[in-house]
């Protein structure tokens, strides 16, 4: 009788696994947000690779330039760090694109059997452009990221599957678009809006 | 008149009474469930198919005149038809389906499964699952030799390529290869194999027939595929962080030039005229169409979000 109820049990965990089959996809969050201010305004706040005073999650930051290649890194609030390759950098369509080369961890998981590093932000394979464009005298300041799940097998624990990367990269744009906004035009009422494929 | 000239127009009127129309290249959308058609004579996307199922994988038929397209999130793959330039029918396979391939009489389908490590053969004719083969882990891109006889399918987890008997649908050989094998191709004489390593940042060059490791070739940060042009004499390799791609003189196995594409670049496929490579680029949502003589970028086409095309995506 124990025999047949774990066979069952190990085809249901199977079957369980099968239907929930999901590889890690590639996801595209696009986070922008207008306002009234000039879009060279904007972009000399945010131009200089190594100077991130303008995101309140970051505390201090190491290392930049703005050569393909600088590398800065980023002490969170929090605690924790952060390292990021610049992959290159134009100051006339006023946007420069980096992707996180290293990171803390905040501790460790049991999950299948194995330890797992829960990284200061839960992803894998994290690629980002931050750009700012006028729109009418306006300024559309545009932050996309690319990233993965930070757990690449089937069934991933909670803490490193794909809600909690959403969140976590959700968060990091929208906090510092708002508070780019807030800075370069107090009192508007602009919204950050967030655009999710995978 | 005389009768040569006669015979001319004749020949002439013929020749183009029997042309085909151009042969298409074949986009999946990921991040738009669509797949985009382009007709390569004109260099414009003349269709958009809707392809729910985060489209991925593709593999072209020419035998049967369709078009197969992986759809991981649902699991198995749809049927387009080249002619109607439309999806016909819908197979349905558990788990992860995403590397798709045709044998090279486009009688049988080999659909490789992400999680469950095997690849699922299918009768092209009936859709009918006919068999199953255990592989390595995470089997990803495969490609058929060119006398039929052999699959080889590149286990991404594994940092392998299994070789498959298609006859005795048995495995004749695993080969361990660089980090995270992806995409891979075979050249026309079924004598070489090359394997883009994402982890790794090279490419594998394996005897195909032996599966013996004959060299490593660095290239940019994260290869996702590799095509060949310019019979044989050219490999090219996209840089998915890079937004590059390698090209590799396949003789003296030297990166020849690193042609910049756009961002993500993924999927990588050769014109049947050897002279032309398509590349789709994920992030930029396009395709960039690169001279294999001059070695530009001649073209660049826009497609849909996430633009993948992972396999053979040129009929011809």
């Amino acid at each position: 009788m124990k025999k047949m109820s774990l066979f069952v049990s190990a085809v249901l965990m199977m079957l369980t696994g099968l239907a929930h089959a999901h590889g890690p996809v590639r996801a595209k969050l696009t986070a922008t947000i207008t306002i009234d201010a000039p879009a060279a305004k904007v972009w000399d706040v945010i131009k200089n690779y190594g100077d991130m005073s303008w995101h309140p999650d970051i505390k201090s930051v190491s290392g930049g330039g703005n050569d393909k290649g600088a590398v800065r890194t980023l002490t969170l609030q929090g605690g924790g760090s952060i390292t990021e390759e610049l992959k290159s950098h134009d100051d006339a369509k006023m946007a420069y694109k980096y992707k996180i080369t290293d990171m803390s961890s905040t501790g460790t998981i049991k999950h299948a059997g194995q330890d797992e590093k829960i990284p200061v932000l839960p992803v894998g394979n994290y690629a980002a452009e931050l750009s700012v464009a006028d729109k009418g005298g306006k300024a559309e300041i545009e932050w996309v990221a690319t990233y993965y799940r930070a757990y690449v097998n089937n069934n991933p624990p909670a803490e490193l599957n794909e809600e909690a990367a959403d969140k976590a990269v959700t968060d990091v744009l929208t906090t510092g678009l708002e508070a780019l906004a807030k800075k370069l035009a107090p009192g508007s009422s602009a919204k950050v809006a967030i655009e999710l494929k995978r | 008149m005389p009768f040569k000239f006669l015979a001319v127009l004749a020949i002439a009127s013929l020749a183009t009474l029997s042309a085909h129309a151009a042969p298409y290249a074949y986009i999946t959308n990921q991040l738009d469930n669509s797949v985009s058609v382009i007709d390569t004579a004109k260099q414009q996307v003349i269709a958009t198919v809707p392809v729910p199922g985060k489209p991925a994988g593709v593999a072209v038929n020419p035998h049967r005149q369709q078009v197969y397209i992986s759809t991981p999130e649902t699991g198995g793959f749809v049927v387009i038809d080249s002619q109607k330039q439309a999806a016909v029918k819908t197979v349905k396979l558990a788990g992860a389906s995403l590397g798709i391939a045709v044998d090279r009489d486009g009688k049988r389908i080999f659909v490789a499964d992400w999680y469950e490590n095997s690849v699922s053969l299918f009768n092209a004719d009936t859709l009918d699952k006919t068999g199953v083969v255990t592989v390595g882990k995470s089997p990803s891109g495969m490609v058929v030799s060119p006398d039929n006889r052999w699959l080889y399918v590149a286990n991404r987890v594994d940092d392998s390529v299994s070789q498959i008997d298609l006859q005795k649908l048995t495995i004749r050989n695993t080969t361990k290869v660089g980090a995270h094998p992806f995409g891979l191709a075979v050249d026309a004489k079924g004598k070489r194999l090359y394997t883009a390593n994402v982890e790794g940042n090279d490419v594998t060059v394996l005897d195909a027939s032996r599966m013996k490791r004959i060299a490593s070739v660095k290239v940019g940060a994260r290869p996702y595929a590799v095509s060949l042009a310019m019979n044989d004499t050219l490999l090219f390799v996209t840089n998915q962080d890079d937004g590059t791609v390698s090209v590799i003189d396949t003789a003296s196995l030297n990166v020849v030039s690193t042609i910049t594409v756009g961002d993500k670049p993924e999927g990588i496929s050769t014109h049947p005229d050897d002279l032309t490579v398509y590349v789709a680029n994920w992030f930029d949502n396009n395709v960039s169409v690169i001279d294999a003589k001059t070695l530009a970028v001649t073209h660049t086409l826009v497609t849909g979000e996430g633009s993948r095309a992972f396999g053979s995506f040129i009929s011809p």
